[in-house]
């Protein structure tokens, strides 16, 4: 599979592969329409000697090989090719999926892209765990096929010691010498100023080195830049036309940059090349050409004397270009390519012929609560912990789960998690600080490879092993105060995006900054709302291939009375905690305008945590509770603090309320009023995109109202007062509620999670 | 071996092995064995000998004659720095201006003996020049610090900053980062001449490294073979560098480079072989061969020699040597006169290491101690004060004088620990065979419990006695419910193990020396085929 696209390269490459006896080749039908992807065609003349199925190469055709090919993709390229060839993309999605499931040869063909300063480095930058492990997890099946031989030198040790060299070539020509160079012009090649960095660069660095000299920038522009001088999109005869008429071409080089195939096009032609030092055309030529200078001042001079007409110099500069020519073409190249092909095979099929030890160590995650979460929070990691067993258990793939909390943060652990499965072990951990030298340590002995760029770098810390025995992390939330230091692939699950609504991270830019940092760095992130969802894209900025929509999970509760039971309650429940989001002083005016204005009848029972002293607190925000608690003896009347409730009396008191009230603002929603439908109580809720979502992935139909109005809250509660019975019969079968279970729902999560494994 | 100075081979358990080796290995009259060494390890490898009883005459033993005049310095320093004397502040000025002189006489040597290339000589003059640029200068200014705060011409807060911020300037910080730099260079310089000893002789087929730490190995032009027990800090990176040991990862780097520029490797286990060696340095299998331990049996280091098991060994005289082992305490004011010897105790043999998991250990202990109200003491080996957490746990937990660890204790006194025991607990996360303890422990009679590791289940593949001996090492309460069952059913565990124990004893260090022979040959072999 040669999957590259690139014009320049295509023809000759594809010849060399067949001198060195590949008789069957794909190339890839589509590539991304991205402007760091120039130069690129589309070849359906190799088809035609594939001897696999119609159906097959039909499939192999319609894939986008430069994205996310399907697993069937993978399946039929396994089946029917031996050798995969690819280039670095942007993102390193290719790489990614290459790596992980094409089983024969995997070969880097490195050109040596523009600007670059190493592939390493760019594999480093790539938002994947370790290219470094990913690479080595190959083994001797990947190769670093260097179109020049100093590539590897360049390289981290675990590329170089893949390095093979496929040199580059160039189709069979001999120079000619149609060029007459009447136009007293300096040709620069040099695409897309405005979009690459490099490119923009050596642009400037040329005009203000040559300045004064009249010049022409050839090369294709993505985006037009405004310079007459700059010839933009032209067919390649025009090109050719124009370096005709050229009377030198000057090139800038070293080690890292490439030589542009229009450079040797041109230098077929017979233009004269000026050029820069120790660069890869003195590389290819194995000695000192004239037209190689050690300095810009050099170069001015030479070309000043071949814009002035010294003949000398321009056909001295000629004839030895010849040579170059002859360093890249097919006959010289044939030898490297055919031994670099049969080692290839060698020691690839050597590898694949290993009979490698199937592990019996079944694969181990670990779910870590970052922060001291308590209720929903504390609760959704332990829905997760259990998704993941049952999810992993249904695929066949049974994994250990490791539930991780902060030391202290459980009052009794034991209790607090007897309701999880056997296979969910329980640890406690504390976050342990490293300073960047301890980070580089590490990193270096866990023989990863990743940019260390922060003053601080932090861990959770088991009094073991750090969790290095899981294999994958799942983070509950992205609330981690330093850069983790990422030794393993991670998760972050995200409920919500509270800070873009509330002021909860004034004044605390450093943890906001992290807060983002810690999703973009993992390898996935999962939301239980399109809300959040939509958060994740337009406010983190995280890209969308990263972010997984799952479906809530609820806890299972036992169902409290039958269908066609009424209540005849005297109070109903308001679910909270003294968060600011909690909406409290809005709930605080409704309940005064629903007892004073509206004959409320009934009591408002009031619980969850820190709740109990939410009258005394010293929050700014809940001065004005306070207030009206003091002075409105008609709430301290109706009103009852229940505090933060064990389960079992939670639900006893609910089972047994008119209703359910959640009057907050905003958050990723409340499960309570799932548990208070299992327990044949409605509910009536803050009108809010989460609990929206809530309420039609488990069918509640859920009452509404509007929480930044307290007369509507306070009509609301009116309504539910009077209408509870019938709001009851509306509530969700057992069965609907049923079809929402854990069990049910597992696999999802497994499906995204199994990925990063 | 090109272990650097000061290496004890006797304390660690690659010293036991090659010990084990050894002795074995001077059984076979049909093979003469040469050991290449450093000039500083003759020395150790003679006590090692003496300790195992092995007679030196059965080696030749090959090392550059004298140790570099460089380090006897250094000892001679470091002897006087660690004088633990009151001294006045003349003599601390004084010493200190010698201290300076002799350090910087030291480095020069050290360089003299280390250096080989432009960088590095340069790096000496620099930093030659930049100390004796300094030197006056600091000490001058100290000096006038001083005589300035004895004259009281200014406030005496203000001078001891002043002499803080000198003192932060220290002259040792510069030697220490030399000292990281030249240090090697000594160790390397001393490896290269072995090396050309080594390659001056023809009468050797084959050489054979027990670790991967010496690139200089693969030097040898003669078939060679290096074993790599593990290479234990690629599992434990984080609570590695938290050790702080800067220099590990140049030695890090080394074993990388040994292995890759390795040609044929020895491993303990299937596991190391694998999941190392093949998964994480890319080596081809075929290249790797597994040799497995021997039985390290301790029976005959405290038996009175006149039968081989059981009634042979003395149980007053493991006390002595147990009371002897318990004077070797880092916690001292935990065993004072007159401590009954002979109360129960559960052994753990070890080195502190991150990969030990002695912290487990001690959770599961505090946890049958306090919630479980079992009697014993726990019994270690090794200093805890290499893991702070460890002897954190240690006094947060009140566990003082119920935790005591041993160091240094000598193989006997280590025999008659195993022998006293009611059990012997091996935790481990991670090691490169079976751990030692299951035939150490049983060899005198002791029932073992241990970690479910992938080496282990190698070795232990009964099923039944998998239920019986394995815990999760990564689960505390899991270790501690085996212990405590295994404490209350020692009779029967010990009955249900030793059985296996008699099987695997039956693999003696001599069939490992044989194994190792048939290796070295094909490896001799393939060589010359080669040539």
């Amino acid at each position: 599979m040669w999957l590259i696209n690139y014009t320049s390269v295509h023809k000759a490459e594809i010849r060399m592969l067949k001198e060195a006896g590949v008789t069957e080749i794909f190339l890839p039908k589509n590539y991304p329409s991205d402007l760091s992807f120039r130069d690129l065609s589309v070849d359906f003349s190799e088809d035609s000697n594939l001897s696999i199925p119609a159906c097959d190469l039909e499939i192999l055709n319609e894939t986008d090989w430069y994205d996310s090919p399907s697993l069937l993709a993978w399946e039929v390229a396994n089946l029917h090719f031996e050798m995969l060839f690819f280039v670095l993309t942007p993102s390193g999605k290719a790489f990614e999926n290459i790596s992980h499931n094409f089983k024969g040869s995997v070969i880097l063909r490195a050109y040596g892209e523009s600007g670059l300063i190493s592939y390493s480095k760019r594999l480093k930058e790539f938002e994947i765990h370790s290219s470094k492990n990913l690479i080595e997890s190959l083994g001797r099946r990947f190769w670093f096929a260097q179109a020049y031989p100093h590539l590897h030198q360049s390289e981290s040790d675990y590329l170089a010691r893949r390095a093979i060299s496929l040199p580059l070539i160039f189709p069979e020509k001999s120079v000619d010498y149609t060029w007459q160079g009447t136009g007293k012009k300096i040709l620069l090649f040099c695409p897309d100023i405005v979009t690459d960095e490099s490119s923009a660069q050596a642009y400037l660095n040329f005009t203000a080195d040559f300045s004064n000299l009249p010049y022409v920038i050839a090369g294709t522009q993505s985006i037009q830049v405004n310079d007459p001088s700059v010839l933009g999109k032209i067919s390649s005869d025009e090109l050719q036309k124009t370096i005709c008429q050229i009377r030198v071409v000057f090139c800038y080089e070293s080690k890292q940059d490439p030589i542009y195939h229009n450079l040797f096009d041109a230098i077929s032609l017979g233009i004269p090349i000026v050029f820069m030092a120790n660069g890869l055309l003195d590389t290819l030529a194995r000695k000192r050409l004239p037209g190689s200078c050690k300095s810009i001042v050099e170069a001015r001079r030479k070309i000043t004397r071949i814009l002035n007409d010294d003949w000398g110099l321009i056909n001295r500069i000629k004839k030895s270009q010849a040579e170059l020519i002859n360093s890249i073409n097919l006959s010289t190249c044939v030898n490297s390519w055919n031994s670099g092909l049969s080692r290839i095979r060698k020691e690839s099929n050597e590898w694949r012929s290993i009979p490698f030890p199937v592990s019996k160590r079944k694969k181990r995650i670990a779910v870590i609560i970052p922060v001291e979460y308590r209720g929903g929070s504390l609760r959704g990691a332990k829905l997760l912990a259990q998704a993941i067993v049952i999810g992993s258990t249904l695929s066949g793939d049974a994994v250990d789960v490791v539930l991780g909390y902060l030391n202290g943060s459980v009052d009794d652990p034991t209790s607090e998690f007897a309701d999880l499965d056997k296979n969910v072990k329980v640890r406690p951990y504390k976050w342990t600080v490293l300073s960047p030298y301890q980070a580089y340590q590490s990193v270096i002995y866990a023989c990863l490879d990743f940019e260390l760029n922060q003053e601080q770098y932090q861990i959770p810390d088991d009094g073991m092993n750090h969790f290095l025995d899981c294999d994958l992390w799942i983070f509950i939330s992205d609330r981690i105060e330093y850069s983790l230091l990422p030794l393993r692939p991670y998760i972050c699950m995200i409920f919500d995006y509270l800070q873009r609504y509330e002021k909860v991270l004034m004044h605390q830019e450093r943890l906001a900054d992290q807060i983002l940092n810690t999703a973009h760095k993992s390898n996935r992130v999962l939301v239980t709302t399109e809300f959040t969802r939509q958060q994740a894209l337009n406010y983190a900025g995280l890209p969308s291939e990263k972010v997984y929509l799952v479906p809530m999970l609820a806890p299972e509760f036992n169902s409290g009375a039958s269908e066609e039971e009424l209540s005849n309650s005297d109070y109903f429940i308001w679910t909270t905690n003294s968060a600011s989001h909690k909406n409290h002083v809005k709930a605080f005016e409704a309940l005064s305008i629903y007892y004073e204005s509206l004959d409320g009848k009934l009591k408002c029972h009031l619980t969850g945590f820190n709740t109990l002293a939410l009258t005394k607190s010293d929050q700014p925000y809940l001065k004005p509770v306070a207030n009206m608690w003091l002075s409105n003896p008609v709430l301290r009347s109706r009103l009852k603090f229940l505090g933060e409730l064990p389960d079992s009396t939670f639900q006893r008191k609910l089972s047994n309320a008119a209703f359910l009230w959640h009057p907050a603002r905003m958050d990723n929603g409340t499960f309570s009023v799932v548990e208070a439908a299992h327990l044949r109580v409605p509910s009536l809720s803050s009108d809010y995109p989460a609990m929206r979502e809530i309420d039609k992935q488990f069918s509640l139909n859920l009452s509404w109202m509007n929480p930044f109005d307290s007369n509507d809250m306070a009509l609301q509660l009116k309504k539910m007062e009077i209408y509870s019975d019938s709001l009851r019969q509306k509530l969700p079968s057992k069965s609907t509620l049923e079809s929402q279970s854990l069990r049910n729902l597992a696999s999802k999560y497994w499906e995204v999670i199994r990925q990063c494994l | 071996m090109v272990y650097p100075p000061s290496t004890s081979l006797r304390s660690e358990g690659l010293g036991r092995h090659l010990a084990e080796f050894l002795y074995a290995a001077q059984s076979r009259n049909d093979i003469s064995f040469v050991i290449a060494c450093p000039s500083w390890l003759r020395a150790e490898l003679l006590r090692l000998f003496a300790e195992f009883n092995i007679h030196p005459e059965t080696f030749l033993v090959i090392s550059p004659i004298r140790q570099p005049w460089v380090l006897s310095i250094y000892e001679l320093l470091y002897s006087l720095r660690n004088k633990p004397t009151r001294k006045s502040k003349f003599t601390c000025i004084r010493e200190y201006l010698s201290t300076i002189i002799s350090r910087l006489i030291f480095r020069i040597s050290l360089w003299l003996a280390g250096a080989r290339n432009r960088e590095d000589i340069a790096l000496v003059a620099v930093s030659t020049i930049m100390l004796a640029v300094l030197s006056p200068f600091i000490l001058v200014t100290k000096l006038a610090l001083f005589f300035i705060q004895k004259l009281v011409l200014i406030p005496r807060k203000y001078s001891f900053r002043l002499i803080r911020i000198m003192n932060s300037f220290r002259l040792s910080s510069m030697f220490d980062i030399l000292l990281t730099y030249l240090y090697p260079l000594m160790t390397e310089a001393e490896a290269v001449m072995l090396v050309d000893m080594i390659n001056d002789r023809d009468d050797v087929i084959s050489w054979y490294s027990p670790t991967a730490f010496w690139p200089w190995f693969n030097k040898i032009k003669a078939p060679h073979c290096m074993c790599v027990p593990d290479v234990v800090l690629t599992a434990f990176p984080v609570s590695f560098a938290l050790s702080g040991n800067a220099r590990m990862v140049e030695a890090f780097n080394r074993i990388g480079h040994s292995i890759r520029s390795g040609t044929h490797f020895i491993t303990y286990s299937e596991t190391v072989k694998w999941n190392t060696l093949v998964n994480e340095y890319q080596v081809h299998p075929n290249s790797i061969n597994v040799i497995r331990h021997g039985s390290n049996c301790m029976d005959k280091q405290i038996s009175d020699g006149i039968t081989v098991l059981g009634s042979s060994i003395s149980n007053s005289f493991c006390y002595s040597l147990f009371k002897s082992a318990l004077s070797k305490s880092c916690n001292p004011n935990a065993l004072t006169g007159g401590l009954n010897v002979k109360f129960k105790f559960i052994f753990y043999a070890s080195q502190i290491r991150p990969n030990k998991n002695v912290l487990s250990l001690l959770k599961a202990y505090e946890y049958l101690l306090r919630k479980k109200n079992i009697a014993h003491k726990l019994v270690l080996t090794g200093n805890p004060k290499s893991i702070s957490s460890v002897s954190d746990f240690i006094m947060d937990n009140n566990l003082q004088y119920d935790v005591i660890f041993l160091n240094g204790i000598s193989n006997r006194e280590l025999a008659a620990c195993y022998r006293l025991a009611d059990l012997a607990v091996n935790p481990s996360f991670s090691e490169g065979g079976c751990p030692f303890t299951f035939t150490e422990a049983l060899s005198v009679s002791t029932p073992v419990v241990m970690a479910q590791i992938a080496v282990t289940e190698e070795i232990i593949v009964d099923s039944e006695l998998h239920q019986l001996m394995l815990f999760d090492p990564y689960e505390w309460k899991d270790m501690a419910e085996r212990i405590e069952w295994a404490l209350n059913n020692l009779g029967y565990l010990l009955k249900v193990q030793s059985p296996h124990y008699e099987k695997l004893a039956a693999r003696t260090w001599r069939n490992v020396v044989d194994d190792h022979i048939v290796l070295f040959d094909e490896i001799a072999k393939e060589h010359s085929s080669k040539a």
